[in-house]
């Protein structure tokens, strides 16, 4: 089936530069839509702080040709669905629906893309919206320890801020400005589009070129800072919460240093990935400390983490901290039992993107966009079958020495 | 609506096993439990979902957590869930390791070990749990909503039970539970996948060979609702924003009202331009954010209105709400409207059922509470109802001096 699928794919380089990946599924009750553009924290510099979030809010409030609400109300009639993000660095504007509306929905896509409207009174109600979001950032603990990791390990690396940006630059933030970065980020030598589901592949190639064809391109957005060092900081807050919650990692490979990613999700997913990883057994079913425990690794372009996470009761926090430090360490052992049943592991949740087509059309996307290639997914699954254990342990080995970085959010009273 | 299709077998011992063929390198093994919350005692409140978590702990042929190590070893995803009516387990593998899978799932059901020790290790996770939702907002808003709308019935009681009642619970209650309730007249088991069903029910019938089975019968007394009345509860978090909802007692998934409240609640809070996001975010700037949800059981439902907002009041949502109400009788849903909102359904139908872990759940849950076929039957519904009615309903359901409002605010 895999094989399959990629075969149905045809890639299409427009000549402006505008890449377009067609995945026709015939069987599909459905179409989706994908444009991934390299935008977010960094490509931002301090007074742009959040400049891409607050873009991505507004493109879906009305375009020139209709209001807001008259956009949304042409989208949802149809049953459609759209999407739009900024991230650390990329964002998306994504739609899906019914597979026989889908000419209905690119002719909506290509609108929002090319015609947005961008009306100040929208642009405040955004900006207003993004600050309460800001501000209720750590209204989930877990998510507020993770805030502090962030900072923690990032320093101020463009990273450490979260991807809606900070109030003090958003507050400040002018219709102009959200215009100008615009034009600079919606060309088509930025842009990556894929198309899923039951759809005519000849007849959409044939839109895209009528409809984006004519846009010109420009150069390209550079990132705003290139040296990283982690800061290895620890930020404790108290909060009025029932139990502690804190977040510890340190840096790990970056999205396209391809074999040490695959090695590092490996990794990861012994660590603390499942009902089977190591910090599952040994925090929460040999100790009882904790429900939640597990591992994160986000492997950005650039500078990268690896993280274990853990909420727990606060009298134990010395004893918790020592134990994620240890499992940290004593992965380095790994033997090949266990990584061949985490290496089993990780393929069984990549598979998961292959059941719909939105998740598909993102994967493909975001995977040509960064310069991994549309076809990543398919040599992941293959480098994923050919790790050994040995290669596994010799990254591993190259990040783990390193200090630690951490955030946490521990109860006001004890 | 070509590719809507199942198979159904029941077994003689009652054991009801659903298939339904779909394109995926995936297979969802989904057992359903006809047990939940609502076959609880106050005193012994949380033990469905204390079951459900030791029965992760070891098993006879399994002990410790060999039986995860496999699971995962294949490349499983192995979780469960209770709820108000039923407890599912859910795992989803590569299509390739099924029948391991199933053994496997079987073996977590019908053989828990449930050691002591495990039991009071689980216990303080269980607890940790508790207070994970107490420090969430937006948890704690969807028990409260819970706790006053079905006030007086099993219903409102927390699923994860209360730290004291968890505390109590013991090896007698464990072995009672699962007397009761874990046996093959009481399950259903959902496959979703690219399998052939004549291999999965003649595989399955031995895997199930020996299991035990008891008459199904439904001993659990369950008290009528209470009227509803007017409700207010506000309390304070060390939150942000204000998190708020009105809620409203209402028909579950077998009442005459099931579709209707789905197309409402589409109608009024689900997208842009739902009535109520218009008017609240878009014209007002009264909340931040605003939906709507119908939350459907086998005895009743709650229809709510979500809110937050940043700077603001109660009051003044409430009473946007209240005129948005009121203007559903001024100026019924238009035909683009209804137009709109049974093509968001259809979306939405079809999305769940592109998944395999979303076929099985659907087709268990309608099997465990209702009837499956209304599952896939859900869409030619929609397509018979008319204003007349949508209206009925929401005269019935929509009214703010039988409401129940919560609201959790920042601290001083």
């Amino acid at each position: 089936m895999m094989q399959e699928i990629k075969d149905r794919i045809e890639k299409v380089v427009l000549k402006n530069g505008l890449v377009l990946l067609l995945l026709p599924i015939p069987e599909s009750a459905l179409f989706a839509v994908n444009l991934c553009l390299h935008l977010g924290n960094l490509f931002e510099n301090d007074k742009e702080r959040g400049i891409s979030a607050l873009m991505q809010e507004a493109i879906l409030k009305g375009t020139t040709k209709r209001n807001t609400i008259e956009f949304n109300q042409a989208v949802e009639r149809l049953g459609a669905a759209i999407r739009s993000s900024s991230n650390y660095f990329t964002g998306r504007i994504a739609m899906d629906g019914p597979a026989n509306k889908s000419v209905e929905i690119l002719k909506l896509f290509f609108e929002v893309i090319k015609s947005p409207a961008f009306r100040k009174e929208e642009v405040d109600k955004e900006k207003k919206f993004l600050v309460g979001l800001l501000r209720s950032l750590d209204d989930d603990p877990l998510k507020a320890a993770f805030h502090r990791f962030r900072r923690a390990f990032f320093g101020n690396h463009p990273y450490a801020f979260p991807t809606l940006g900070e109030e003090k630059s958003l507050q400040i933030l002018e219709v102009e400005e959200i215009w100008q970065w615009y034009r600079k980020i919606f060309v088509p030598n930025n842009m990556v589009v894929s198309v899923v589901g039951n759809f005519d592949g000849a007849r959409v190639r044939k839109i895209f070129e009528d409809e984006l064809g004519g846009m010109i391109p420009r150069e390209k957005l550079r990132p705003t800072r290139s040296s990283f060092f982690p800061a290895s900081l620890k930020i404790v807050d108290r909060r009025e919460v029932r139990d502690a919650w804190v977040v510890i990692g340190f840096r790990a490979p970056g999205i396209l240093e391809k074999e040490e990613r695959i090695a590092f999700e490996i990794m990861n997913n012994a660590l603390g990935g499942g009902m089977y990883s190591r910090l599952f057994l040994k925090i929460r079913e040999e100790r009882g400390l904790s429900y939640q425990v597990g591992s994160s690794y986000l492997p950005l372009l650039g500078p990268s983490f690896i993280c274990a996470f853990c909420g727990f009761p606060f009298a134990y926090f010395d004893a918790v901290v020592s134990l994620l430090k240890d499992e940290f360490r004593s992965l380095v052992n790994i033997d090949a039992e266990e990584f061949e049943e985490a290496k089993n592991y990780t393929r069984g949740i990549f598979l998961h993107y292959f059941e719909t087509v939105s998740s598909l059309a993102s994967l493909l996307s975001f995977c040509e966009a960064i310069g991994l290639g549309w076809d990543f997914p398919w040599q992941y699954e293959a480098t994923l079958r050919r790790f050994t254990v040995e290669e596994a342990r010799t990254i591993y080995r190259r990040f783990v020495d390193q200090k630690e970085s951490m955030g946490a959010v521990v109860p006001v009273v004890v | 609506m070509a590719g809507l299709t199942y198979t159904k077998k029941v077994f003689p011992s009652g054991f009801r096993v659903i298939h339904r063929k779909i394109s995926s390198p995936l297979v969802a093994l989904n057992f359903w439990v006809r047990v939940g919350v609502r076959d609880e005692k106050p005193e012994d409140n949380g033990l469905a979902h204390f079951f459900e978590h030791m029965v992760f702990k070891g098993t006879t042929h399994f002990p410790g957590t060999l039986l995860t190590r496999k699971v995962q070893a294949m490349g499983g995803e192995l979780n469960a869930e209770t709820s108000l009516d039923t407890t599912d387990f859910y795992l989803v593998v590569p299509k390739e390791y099924w029948r391991e899978a199933l053994e496997l799932e079987a073996e977590l059901l019908f053989h828990p070990l449930l050691d002591p020790k495990d039991i009071e290790r689980e216990k303080m996770v269980v607890i940790q749990e508790i207070h994970l939702d107490e420090d969430d907002p937006e948890e704690r808003l969807n028990h409260l909503i819970h706790q006053k709308v079905f006030l007086g019935t099993p219903y409102g009681m927390p699923v994860l039970g209360r730290e004291e009642t968890v505390r109590n619970l013991a090896l007698e209650d464990l072995l009672e539970h699962q007397r009761r309730f874990y046996h093959l007249a009481n399950m259903t088991c959902v496959v979703s996948g690219d399998l052939e069903e004549a291999e999965l029910f003649s595989f399955l019938e031995k895997v199930i060979d020996g299991f035990p089975t008891l008459e199904q019968c439904d001993l659990c007394f369950f008290p009528s609702f209470p009227f509803p009345i007017r409700q207010i509860v506000e309390c304070r978090m060390d939150v942000s924003r204000s998190y708020g909802a009105i809620s409203f007692l209402c028909g579950g998934i077998k009442s005459e009202d099931f579709n209707v409240l789905r197309l409402l609640s589409v109608i009024l809070g689900d997208g842009m331009v739902s009535r109520l996001n218009i008017a609240l975010r878009e014209d007002q700037g009264l909340v931040d954010t605003v939906h709507t949800a119908y939350s459907y059981y086998e005895r009743a439902g709650i229809f709510s209105v979500f809110y937050t907002f940043s700077s603001g009041s109660r009051e003044a949502v409430e009473e946007a709400v209240q005129k948005e109400f009121d203007r559903l009788f001024e100026q019924p849903p238009t035909q683009e409207e209804l137009e709109r909102a049974r093509n968001l359904l259809r979306s939405s139908f079809f999305s769940v059922i592109e998944t395999t872990l979303g076929s099985a759940e659907l087709l268990g849950r309608f099997d465990m509470i209702d009837n499956v076929d209304h599952a896939l039957q859900i869409l030619l519904y929609l397509e018979h109802l008319d204003v007349v009615h949508i209206l009925e309903v929401a005269k019935k359901c929509f009214d703010m001096e039988r409401a129940t409002s919560i609201l959790i605010g920042p601290g001083d």
